[in-house]
């Protein structure tokens, strides 16, 4: 199996770079152990579950910070911190279009800049992989 | 209280000499700092949900009461009964001190744990995060600023007291070969207002009101990272950039305000790295 395509990182996103174990069943993205959601059993990446636990109806609830799961969390927050804006700058060299869903700035930049090989200086949006 | 002491006893001495000194100053993985944190905080939630022992002396107060009166009416030698309980009510009251003396601040919870589990995933594990964390309340007598003196406003007698409460401070080398420096400072305004009402009554409001200071430094590699054209912040903001060969230095200082005494919001400290880093672009030719 391939090397995990799960990014890592909150303000900056890099390649994760650890061996592939499974793959998201929802995303089908190759992932390594870390990444992946143990609440799921490890059937999705943790940031697909982080998005369907959000889109729930107690999502307000998970939403906040309990400190036995604080990596969870931090996958929680980060779903919603981009999904309101912010824009990570990506520092990895495999691109993946799966967080161009969040971020709409980088995603009007590339058209904008029009780029599609991902050599413009946008902020996080991966072309495809 | 027993469950409180009980649980006390469980800690490590380590993790016991931290909560007695309610401070943390040194370099720690993110993990193993969030773990320790957790532990401290879990010990937290233990001691304010089991309340403070009012009814251990409240009891034992009772048992006094009644020995004397047995002792009193019946036989003198139920005065040993209100001995126990005078023994007792010193014993629980200093218990009950000790165990109150180990209170934590509402930040640790809200704010540091939430903002070092997000510089945790922006952390390669062998990076270790140097924190000084004051983990002691707010309002502690020792963080009193300046000397509260009493004037007149209107018909009312006002006395502010300050607290500043410098309870966070840190740096880290993110994995993407930045440096962050942070530094959170509080100010807590108590102002306790008082005035005479119609029939003399001397009626006192409380009032309180904080103010945050959150002030960041990110310095990033030139190689990896360029500066943004403009300035992206919130208008209170104040923002510098500063660039050499090597690398971009970003400088914000946010100020925030409240009138509650509820703790920052978890996100606020979060928000402020992400404005940093909003400053910065991918640098021209870096890969990908």
């Amino acid at each position: 199996m391939n090397d995990c395509e799960c990014k890592s990182g909150f303000y900056s996103l890099r390649d994760c770079g650890q061996p592939a174990t499974a793959q998201c069943q929802v995303c089908n993205r190759a992932m390594c152990r870390e990444h992946a959601a143990p609440q799921s059993l490890y059937a999705q990446c943790r940031d697909c579950w982080a998005r369907q636990q959000q889109q729930g109806p107690d999502a307000d609830a998970r939403g906040r910070f309990r400190d036995q799961d604080y990596d969870d969390w931090a996958y929680h927050y980060r779903n919603r911190h981009y999904a309101e804006g912010y824009a990570p700058i990506y520092v990895g060299t495999h691109y993946h279009s799966y967080y161009d869903y969040y971020d709409s700035r980088s995603f009007h930049d590339r058209n904008d800049n029009a780029d599609l090989h991902g050599q413009d200086d946008v902020r996080a949006g991966f072309g495809d992989s | 209280m027993l469950q409180v002491l009980r649980a006390l006893q469980q800690l490590s001495p380590a993790q016991r000499r931290l909560l007695t000194a309610r401070r943390i100053r040194g370099e720690y993985a993110p993990a193993q700092l969030l773990q320790l944190l957790q532990e401290l905080t879990a010990f937290d939630r233990l001691r304010s949900s089991a309340g403070g022992g009012g009814w251990y002396i409240a009891t034992a107060v009772l048992f006094g009461l009644l020995g004397l009166a047995l002792a009193l009416t019946q036989d003198p030698l139920w005065l040993v009964l209100t001995l126990v309980a005078v023994i007792a009510i010193v014993v629980l009251v200093r218990l009950q001190r000790r165990v109150r003396a180990l209170t934590l601040s509402a930040n640790l919870a809200a704010v540091a744990m939430p903002f070092i589990a997000t510089l945790k995933q922006d952390m390669a594990s062998q990076q270790a995060l140097a924190v000084d964390l004051d983990l002691s309340p707010p309002q502690e007598p020792g963080k009193r600023f300046g000397t509260p003196r009493p004037y007149k406003q209107g018909n009312r007698q006002r006395t502010d007291t300050v607290y500043r409460d410098a309870w966070f401070a840190g740096s880290a080398q993110l994995a993407d070969g930045a440096r962050l420096r942070w530094r959170v400072t509080e100010d807590i305004i108590e102002s306790v207002r008082s005035r005479r009402n119609r029939r003399n009554k001397l009626k006192v409001k409380t009032r309180h009101g904080k103010r945050y200071l959150i002030a960041l430094s990110l310095s990033l590699p030139a190689g990896t990272y360029g500066l943004a054209a403009s300035r992206r912040g919130t208008a209170d903001d104040r923002l510098s950039a500063r660039s050499s060969d090597k690398r971009h230095t970003i400088k914000l200082l946010r100020k925030l305000k409240s009138r509650s005494l509820a703790p920052l919001a978890s996100g606020a400290l979060i928000e402020a790295v992400s404005t940093t880093y909003a400053q910065a672009v991918r640098a021209a030719g870096s890969t990908p």
